[in-house]
């Protein structure tokens, strides 16, 4: 009952506020009419968020429940991502979980298997490479099968370095990382550290040629599942760490690695806030890496945070108290038409007591989480509306292919 | 430490917009010296001065120390907050509003539910001058706890609800229907139809009361430095259950300031029940800010969102509802608002409540005029 008055109130809405001339309406662009160049109405504003191709989604719980899944929808989020174990993660189980979330009206944008996406004996050519490439392939064969074409891939051998947990507005903890102090790799329950993470240098050489050989590998399995492969920055992303260098660390090294993948179905993952560690480090800018990969529609994912400043030493904070402009990451996803996913992360952890729910659980709720995807999706419905009003004659799907 | 960075992040603006080069600094975005070589200017947050657009949440009294810790972590430096009898004396206004400020929370408002849509008041009934009685020692009380805003509504037969519906996601929420089984509520007492009070009252006595009210309590207001804001009747229905509700209509409202004819006394905009009228009250939110605001006559927003107009509305999340809640925003910073915004009235959010996910888009949105307004 209550959908069906949804969507009265937007066929009313919609064409109420093509006629209206007072200060609650005007047309939506979705209507075909031309969309005067002044704010648009609630309801057609509701109507821009839904049709937004910034699609902004939450990374769910393995074992999620209702109660989760409606806090996403009261949130306005149609969209999850998912990071089964590995023992659970095939065809079936990937089958099941998408059944499971439409029945909730959420769409699985993307699956991950953390163990999976960023394994050193692949990254490093360990004993034991192939075997891992094998699984890679079988996971994107059960995508495949499941009909999910996102997943991530990270190409770190030693993990995300962080040093100990600060303190960010309010006394919020936050992920911290000091250069020139203590810190570690970690992924999963492996623990790296220096001088030497992996037990000797590793060359630039080599780790090119490994993951040459693992997405020529990958990329024709992805193309022939329709599964879209998006590489994440490492974090920090400096060139070496630890004698392990970091290929993606760079926009020189994005560009080099997509260029060796050479598919339609290798792009990227944009971690805001791993990039915005580097500062002006990292040959193009967030900016910068969404002006030049958009176009070429090799962004498949963009993580949302900020940082107090970049590298040496950052702290993350929430996405309106750090150096970067999240309004502009926005704007600039709008301008290339972004069409993937945008996720938060590294949300600072919130003060929980008195206030219900959990603390950074992962996707149930949340306040810290329900904050962040508050203010993220205003940005995002600002950019919408912004773009419909400046470009007021964007109307039905064109007959030019 | 981060807090002194951005302090001096902000002192740097000067320097941003003599420096050459990225567009951030072309739009004003800082560039700190200290940072400068290791960013590209383009990407800089927009730095503006501490907003005069303040937004509010409205806890207990004696909230826990966490909780001003969570509100803080928010971004949110301000609160209103009810006291209730048999608490409402001179040192317990005192206390609460130190209770705050050891934490760095500045309480806004204080309001008192025993002095606030008081029939007596309202309705002329007996006992109706002790209770101005009472709100000029609630509004010394204010004075002597230096809290120099508070807010007051004039309802006489309360707040009308009907059963709570769902709006977005399943959400429980608010809603009235003016054809289908409503009350009014107020504190302790429930008011229903066909006749609250006995009797039908007319328009001219709810102005008569008005004004006998307001003239008393105005030059106590002035004396202790207290604006007092009115609150639109909720919902701004002319009639209800017999008694009219003169806070329902542009040309009521001016009516009423003119009456009170002191500097003292403006609105508490709540625009959540402004649109529950729809095209019934004069004038929309946003003209209402156009109007009052300019006429520095508004002093606390209550910022939500419906899905519809009467007769039936159900309140929504403030991304849900038929006003886009930017052009509100927008005419605030238009009118340089100077007091506090409070996104009241949130659905339920399963798992826990709605405030942060409100407080977070209300935050960027707030953040985005703001911005705008430097460029």
């Amino acid at each position: 009952m209550k959908e069906n008055r949804r969507d009265f109130i937007r066929k009313t809405g919609v064409s109420v506020a093509a006629v209206s001339v007072g200060g609650i309406g005007s047309a939506v662009a979705a209507t075909g009419k031309p969309v005067p160049k002044k704010n648009v109405s609630g309801n057609a504003l509701q109507e821009l968020a839904l049709a937004s191709k910034i699609r902004i989604a939450v990374q769910s719980p393995n074992d999620v429940n209702a109660t989760q899944t409606s806090f996403y929808k009261q949130m306005g989020l149609n969209h999850v991502v998912l990071s089964p174990d590995e023992s659970k993660a095939n065809a079936d189980y990937y089958d099941e979980r998408k059944k499971y979330y439409t029945e909730a009206s959420l769409q699985v944008y993307g699956i991950n298997i953390p163990s999976l996406l960023n394994d050193e004996k692949i990254i490093l050519n360990l004993p034991g490479r192939e075997e891992r490439i094998e699984r890679y392939k079988q996971h994107l064969r059960d995508l495949g099968k499941a009909g999910i074409t996102y997943t991530t891939y990270s190409h770190s051998a030693n993990g995300v370095w962080n040093s100990a947990n600060a303190t960010t507005r309010a006394t919020a903890v936050a992920k911290s990382l000091n250069m020139d102090g203590e810190k570690a790799g970690q992924w999963g329950d492996k623990k790296y550290t220096g001088p030497l993470s992996n037990g000797r240098e590793y060359t630039e050489k080599e780790m090119w040629d490994n993951f040459e050989h693992f997405i020529r590998a990958v990329a024709p399995v992805a193309e022939e599942n329709h599964v879209r492969i998006g590489i994440l920055p490492d974090d920090p992303p400096v060139p070496k760490l630890a004698g392990v260098p970091r290929l993606f660390s760079s926009f020189e090294g994005y560009k080099r690695g997509l260029e060796l993948a050479k598919s339609p179905n290798v792009g990227i993952c944009l971690s805001v806030g791993t990039w915005i560690e580097g500062g002006n480090k990292m040959g193009k800018d967030v900016l910068g890496m969404i002006d030049y990969f958009g176009p070429q529609k090799k962004l498949f994912k963009v993580r949302v945070s900020n940082v107090d400043q970049p590298l040496p030493h950052y702290t993350a904070t929430f996405v309106d108290n750090g150096y970067a402009d999240i309004y502009k990451v926005m704007k600039a996803l709008k301008k290339i038409n972004f069409d993937g996913v945008l996720i938060a992360e590294n949300i600072p952890q919130m003060i929980t007591a008195g206030v219900g729910g959990g603390r950074n659980a992962n996707g149930a709720y949340d306040p810290g989480l329900a904050w962040t995807i508050g203010y993220v999706k205003c940005l995002r419905d600002r950019v919408e509306e912004e773009a419909a009003i400046e470009q007021p004659m964007i109307t039905k799907k064109s007959n030019k292919s | 430490m981060s807090d002194n960075r951005r302090d001096f992040i902000k002192k740097s603006i000067a320097i941003a917009a003599a420096s050459a080069g990225g567009i951030g600094a072309a739009i004003g975005g800082p560039v700190d010296p200290e940072l400068k070589d290791r960013l590209e200017s383009v990407l800089m947050q927009q730095p503006h001065k501490k907003s005069t657009i303040r937004i509010i949440m409205q806890p207990n009294a004696r909230m826990a120390a966490s909780g001003m810790t969570f509100y803080r972590q928010m971004g949110i430096e301000d609160v209103t907050v009810w006291i209730d009898p048999p608490n409402d004396n001179a040192e317990y206004y005192i206390g609460t509003k130190k209770h705050f400020a050891e934490a760095g929370i500045n309480v806004y408002c204080m309001g008192n539910s025993a002095v606030h849509n008081q029939d007596k008041i309202v309705l002329n009934l007996p006992g109706r001058d002790e209770k101005i009685e009472e709100y000029k020692k609630h509004l010394r009380n204010l004075g002597k706890a230096g809290v120099t805003y508070t807010t007051y509504a004039h309802m006489g037969n309360g707040i009308w609800d009907s059963p709570r519906e769902t709006t977005r996601g399943g959400a429980g929420a608010r809603s009235f229907n003016q054809y289908g089984p409503n009350h009014g509520r107020w504190a302790k007492s429930t008011f229903y139809p066909p006749l609250s009070h006995g009797r039908e009252y007319t328009e001219e006595e709810l102005w008569e009361n008005w004004k006998y009210f307001i003239r008393q309590v105005a030059p106590v207001a002035e004396e202790n430095n207290v604006r007092i804001g009115i609150h639109p009747d909720d919902p701004p229905i002319p009639k209800l259950a017999g008694v009219p509700r003169i806070f329902s209509h542009f040309e009521r409202y001016k009516k009423a300031l003119d009456i009170a004819n002191s500097p003292n006394v403006g609105l508490c905009l709540c625009v959540g029940s402004w649109m529950e009228g729809g095209d019934t009250v004069g004038k929309t939110p946003v003209e209402m800010i156009e109007y009052f605001g300019a006429q520095k006559k508004i002093f606390k927003i209550h910022f939500r969102n419906i899905e519809m107009p009467i007769p039936h509305f159900i309140e929504t999340f403030v991304d849900s509802g038929y006003t886009n809640m930017y052009t509100i925003m927008k005419a605030l910073k238009k009118v340089n608002f100077d007091g506090v915004l409070f996104p009241d009235h949130v659905p339920d959010m399963a798992g826990g409540n709605a405030w942060p996910f409100s407080v977070g888009y209300v935050k960027a949105l707030r953040d985005r005029v703001e911005a705008e307004a430097l460029v």
